[in-house]
């Protein structure tokens, strides 16, 4: 495996009964890109996420990351080597202030152990100010606003110091100025941090315009592969989007 | 190790079976439908005792008679504990209903003890010995085996063929699909709710003819049934007929061939393995 | 974590303890009847903090909490009855006894606490019952009637059974403490607010859970230590489910999950329920099964929860554990 790539996928199967929700998906992800996930609803997205988080195990397939295989690793496990995710549903921890969730990822975090605790506490008031939650820094975590919560859940995940970050649909429901500004932090964060990023989204817009590569995936499969640009060109991606009134060039 | 030994504990855990199959149907509905454990499921069944036993005893009602007046109690406490209580904890699993249903439980238990002290009761009705061979039946236990085993396949028969049962079933899987779908949900829980602890009563006057109890006894009974809820598949009533009866096998075995007291551990280790090695239970799909 | 009210030394913690030492103070100068109190009170206390480590923190219910009580009291009675030298000094079997309850809570709680919260509450009553049965129908174990270690120990001695009492009470007080203010709470905080996340994020959710359900047997051991050693006698009632109904309508009461809660909760429960006891003798319990689904119903936060509303109200950004 090259050194390029931080996460292979190798033909996983993922089943729920009869249902398959991965059938035999391979992709090859590069270290310190952008990486965009599309498909219509139900194409098997945020089950591959849940898969190589570890949530879900696969019926057949291998994942690895950074050169280990991680197949079958409990999610914990998978968290401490440096992947991290945000949910597709905000779930923040409620009781918890901002800050307090952050410290949850930055005290369990990769390399959590051998970190001082005063580092994590740096790195966690690091983030919230490039999240802009500074100011809520104290506040309950449920008594955030949604575009709130939303970037908390990226907070979150980037306080676990992960070396390959995984985004699910984090802009749904943001009005296009709220996208316009989580596309410019999800570029910071990624320049500032040294990450590579996985996203998962319907906004095609901003797909397009952040991802370096484009996988397609449709009922389960991947049906394309390539530069934004690329996809949006091609027929099959067309297709399987027909009658959604979706403009591929933003 | 003489077989009638072995015949008579495989007829007597039968029968055992039947009898726990009641309760633990009324418990998997009521989880099915509205995802709370019924915790205070044994203490209803200890309810149908004293039910039974004081029809019988102090006005001298005829069990045959008794049986569907306790289940009409049944039904009335179910309604009346519906409306009071459980219908603002329907689908919140967690401390909440957990603790709640706990708290009826002891309610229960310590209201029937401070009513009727703690003396072991049993039902003072005779049923002649039937002998089929070298094997012998307790009248009682032949009674109320067919009447369990009736109420069981009434059950299923209400689940399987009635649109009120597949209603049920409706919410059950998917109570949003099921109000999509015209089910009145709100109707569903309360009278599903109902149901469920009717059959828990009415299983507990059936059991008063057969085992002493008291007012304590509850928490074993609530064990027994979800053992079998857990091994029959968590929501499917069928299953829980064929987990009963292995259940019933199990405790009648401890029984003959270790001591009686030691069933409820039985039932616990059951449980455990169950969890260890088939989580999703005998019917249910891997996740 | 948010300090109590601006000065610095009044903090929860520090007033848990001031608490501790005042009530020993009352129990060790006054009358052997207000001893005895004080002795049930902090009885309770301890529990109640033994089960608020795993149940507060981690918001799984444990119906069973009071079995590793009895499994406390009846290592001390089985150990006393090995050793049967009155020489030895009792304190050691009351370590035996959290020891071994820690253990069997290890034993137990690995194959249950793989299981989601409402399914483990159950199971959990299960095994309160599996254990209690399993006590009675053994021989070896007094079956019924329980163990006696008259003789081998110096029972009935209030006084100096309520200093042992004393330094559990500090101990599961600063274990608390720290519990909650290192890594390890915060992770079982993380689990109480959503265990999927939780796990996602690095939290070894098995093993927290498992791991407090230790630490939280193990001070509900000693307290049953401490009480075989009183009445030189272990019996089957220490499994008593009732007792459970007392630890949660305390935590209940004061306030799952904080510092204050097992405390004011305690204090408060224990004192109305000595009051009922004596002018309702028979009806208390069912009252308390109706306070119980009461207090869930309306007050879930508990006491410090209700003070932290009412204090964000107002304004002040200070939160009271």
């Amino acid at each position: 495996m090259s050194q390029e790539s931080i996460l292979k996928v190798d033909s996983v199967v993922k089943r729920f009964g009869g249902l398959y929700a991965l059938n035999k998906v391979s992709m090859n992800v590069e270290r310190g890109k952008i990486f965009g996930l599309i498909g219509p609803n139900g194409s098997g997205k945020t089950t591959l996420f849940n898969v190589i988080t570890g949530m879900y195990s696969p019926e057949a397939g291998r994942i690895y990351f950074d050169g280990d295989d991680i197949t079958g690793l409990k999610p914990h496990e998978i968290a401490r080597r440096g992947v991290g995710r945000t949910f597709q549903i905000v779930r923040p921890f409620s009781d918890m202030s901002v800050y307090e969730n952050l410290l949850v990822s930055g005290l369990f975090g990769a390399q959590a152990r051998m970190e001082k605790k005063l580092s994590v506490e740096d790195r966690c008031h690091e983030i919230l100010k490039i999240t802009g939650l500074s100011e809520k820094a104290d506040t309950q975590a449920d008594m955030l606003s949604f575009a709130e919560k939303r970037r908390l859940e990226i907070a979150r995940a980037l306080a676990l110091n992960p070396k390959l970050l995984l985004l699910d649909e984090t802009m749904a429901g943001l009005n296009p100025t709220e996208v316009d500004q989580a596309l410019h932090m999800i570029r910071d964060i990624k320049t500032r941090f040294g990450l590579t990023i996985i996203v998962v989204e319907h906004v095609m817009r901003a797909i397009m315009t952040i991802s370096d590569w484009v996988v397609v995936l449709s009922e389960g499969s991947k049906i394309a592969e390539g530069t934004p640009r690329e996809v949006s060109e091609n027929p099959d991606v067309l297709r399987v989007y027909l009658g959604e009134r979706v403009n591929m060039k933003g | 190790m003489s077989l009638e030994l072995f015949v008579q504990t495989i007829i007597n855990g039968l029968f055992i079976g039947f009898l726990l199959v009641l309760p633990a149907m009324g418990m998997t509905l009521i989880f099915g439908i509205m995802r709370i454990f019924n915790i205070a499921g044994g203490d209803m069944v200890i309810l149908g005792c004293y039910g039974l036993f004081w029809l019988v005893t102090l006005y001298q009602i005829d069990p045959l008679v008794g049986l569907p007046a306790v289940l009409l109690i049944g039904t009335v406490l179910g309604l009346g504990l519906y409306y009071s209580l459980i219908k603002a904890i329907v689908l919140t699993p967690g401390l909440r209903s957990l603790l709640t249903l706990f708290g009826l439980s002891g309610l229960m238990a310590n209201s029937m003890l401070l009513a009727w002290s703690p003396m072991t009761q049993g039902v003072p009705v005779f049923y002649p010995i039937i002998e089929f061979g070298s094997v012998t039946m307790a009248g009682n236990r032949v009674l109320t085996s067919a009447f369990a085993i009736a109420g069981t396949f009434i059950l299923l028969f209400i689940m399987k063929y009635t649109s009120f049962g597949r209603s049920i079933r409706a919410t059950v899987l998917d109570w949003r699909a099921a109000t999509l779908m015209g089910v009145n949900v709100d109707r569903i829980y309360a009278y599903g709710f109902t149901l469920g602890v009717a059959l828990t009563v009415f299983s507990g006057g059936l059991i008063a003819l057969v085992y002493p109890f008291e007012p304590y006894g509850g928490l074993t009974y609530t064990l027994y049934a979800f053992c079998i809820v857990i091994l029959g598949t968590v929501g499917d009533p069928k299953g829980c007929l064929v987990a009963g009866l292995i259940m019933g096998l199990a405790l009648s075995f401890t029984g003959s061939y270790w001591t009686q007291g030691m069933s409820p551990a039985v039932a616990y280790i059951i449980l455990v393995l169950t969890f260890l090695l088939r989580p999703e239970g005998l019917f249910g799909k891997r996740s | 974590m948010a300090s109590g009210i601006g000065n610095k030394f009044i903090n929860s913690f520090n007033i848990c303890l001031a608490f501790a030492v005042g009530i020993a103070l009352i129990g060790l100068l006054s009358g052997a009847a207000t001893t005895a109190y004080c002795y049930a009170m902090i009885e309770l206390m301890i529990l109640a903090y033994s089960l608020n480590i795993f149940t507060g923190l981690s918001g799984y219910i444990n119906f069973g909490h009071i079995i590793f009580y009895g499994l406390g009291a009846y290592t001390v009675a089985v150990s006393a009855s090995i050793v049967a030298s009155p020489q030895v000094n009792p304190f050691i079997y009351v370590l035996a006894g959290g020891a071994f309850a820690s253990i069997c809570a290890l034993a137990l709680g690995f194959p249950i606490l793989r299981l989601r919260g409402d399914y483990f509450a159950i199971a959990t009553l299960g095994v309160n019952e599996a254990v209690k049965v399993i006590i009675i129908n053994t021989k070896e174990l007094g079956e019924g009637r329980g163990i006696s270690i008259y003789g081998f120990v110096p029972a009935y001695d209030i006084k100096g059974l309520y200093t042992y009492l004393l330094i559990i009470l500090f101990a599961v007080i600063i274990a608390s403490h720290i519990v909650f203010k290192s890594r390890f709470g915060y992770g079982l905080r993380a689990i109480k607010a959503d265990e999927d996340v939780a796990e996602a994020m690095g939290v070894n959710t098995t093993k927290y859970k498992i791991l407090s359900y230790a630490i939280g047997a193990f001070f509900a051991g000693l307290a049953g230590g401490v009480l075989t050693l009183l009445y030189a006698y272990a019996f089957p009632e220490y499994f008593f489910i009732g007792r459970t109904v007392d630890m949660l309508i305390a935590l209940v009461l004061g306030g799952f999950g904080t510092m204050l809660g097992p405390l004011i909760g305690s204090v408060i429960y224990y004192m109305v329920k000595d009051a009922l006891l004596i002018r309702f003798p028979f009806y208390h319990q069912v009252i308390f099964g109706v306070v119980l689904i009461a207090l869930v119903r309306s007050f879930p936060a508990g006491i410090v929860g209700l003070l932290n509303r009412i204090l964000s109200k107002r304004g002040r950004g200070v939160r009271i554990e």
